[in-house]
């Protein structure tokens, strides 16, 4: 996950996108070491303590990690657990909607983790 | 196999309080069930006659393709038992039997219109409410449904059948759904059914994956990040956004 989620925020740098986490880990100080470790390089909203149960998941009925939704530029949910390619094709396709044309390109094994 | 616990669960919920006491028949020839020795019977015994007849018959069926066929068979002959004999509470037990067990469309629709015309009294009128939630939508449940949810005494009878209709009403093609209905019937059930907390429960998840499907304006978010700083959702708004609920463990 963490490679491909890299990558696509490096090549989206200049584009009107944004990869943002919602983090589900109770644990802050332990979670913001992974994020150093593991070079995380998008910004997250922290669930809370009660990790899975916190309010933000709650509030989004999500019951199942990792779970993603894709939005366009008006807040409007288009897809849902896209992930890798499918993740790509998603995001490609609504900046093509506002009249940005992308090609992403992956290192050896980004594109499907 | 299924069929068969369910016809006995039928049967058992139905005779509730236990066998009669009449004398058995002299039926031995249950094969030959000449006309005149069936009608004999009373209701009870014809419909428990009956049940037999079709738990042997659906065993021996070969292939899982025949049973179908086999109970929309007993279908036909539990609903005229229900009406030769409709002040008897067989004919609620009948029509019963062939709404959870027919396949056949109309069948099931004739028996469910009848018990939503003749016994709308019933409180396990629920169980049929909860396999309607199962079925695409159709002119006859939304009837029947609505029927039910306006009329029935029951609050368990309202309540399933509320949550029933919301159901169909979601099968069909997202574009065709009025929304706003769906979520009026989840909400009923929530405000009025407290005394159901599992329904209740289900009404809020149902609500609450209708905020999130494909073509909703995503909800805010309002939280802190990793480093404690404040930050919305919204705040992102004018650019393609993915949203990762993620966890490293």
């Amino acid at each position: 996950m963490y490679p491909h989620e890299r990558s696509l925020v490096k090549q989206l740098s200049e584009k009107p996108f944004a990869l943002i986490g919602v983090n589900s880990d109770s644990d802050l100080d332990g979670i913001r070491e992974i994020v150093k470790e593991k070079n995380i390089t998008w910004r997250s909203f922290w669930n809370g303590p009660d990790g899975t149960s916190g309010p933000i998941s709650t509030k989004w009925n999500v019951s199942g990690w990792p779970t993603i939704y894709v939005m366009d530029a008006k807040g409007t949910i288009r897809y849902k657990n896209v992930r890798g390619a499918k993740m790509d094709e998603a995001v490609t396709t609504l900046l093509a909607e506002m009249g940005h044309q992308v090609k992403l390109v992956h290192e050896d094994h980004a594109e499907n983790e | 196999m299924r069929h068969v616990w369910l016809v006995a669960l039928l049967t058992v919920f139905v005779w509730g309080c236990g066998k009669s006491d009449h004398p058995s028949p002299e039926v031995a020839d249950k094969e030959a069930g000449s006309k005149t020795t069936i009608e004999s019977l009373s209701p009870e015994q014809q419909f428990e006659q009956l049940n037999i007849a079709y738990v042997q018959e659906l065993e021996q069926a070969k292939n899982a393709s025949g049973s179908p066929a086999v109970a929309d068979q007993y279908a036909g002959k539990f609903l005229e038992l229900a009406s030769a004999h409709p002040e008897d509470r067989t004919a609620f037990a009948s029509l019963n039997w062939v709404a959870m067990l027919a396949t056949d469309p109309d069948l099931k629709n004739q028996a469910i219109d009848r018990l939503v015309a003749e016994h709308l009294d019933q409180q396990a009128l629920s169980r049929i409410c909860s396999q309607l939630a199962q079925r695409p939508l159709s002119d006859a449940s939304e009837v029947q449904l609505t029927a039910m949810i306006e009329k029935s005494p029951h609050d368990v009878v309202r309540a399933t059948a509320t949550m029933a209709l919301a159901s169909q009403l979601s099968s069909i093609p997202a574009e065709q759904q009025d929304e706003a209905r769906i979520k009026d019937l989840y909400q009923s059930v929530i405000d009025q059914y407290s005394s159901h907390p599992r329904l209740v429960a289900a009404a809020n998840g149902a609500l609450a994956k209708f905020r999130f499907r494909i073509g909703q304006v995503a909800p805010e978010i309002e939280g802190e990040d990793l480093d404690g700083e404040a930050f919305k959702l919204s705040d992102y708004r004018g650019k393609v956004v993915v949203i990762d609920f993620w966890g490293d463990w």
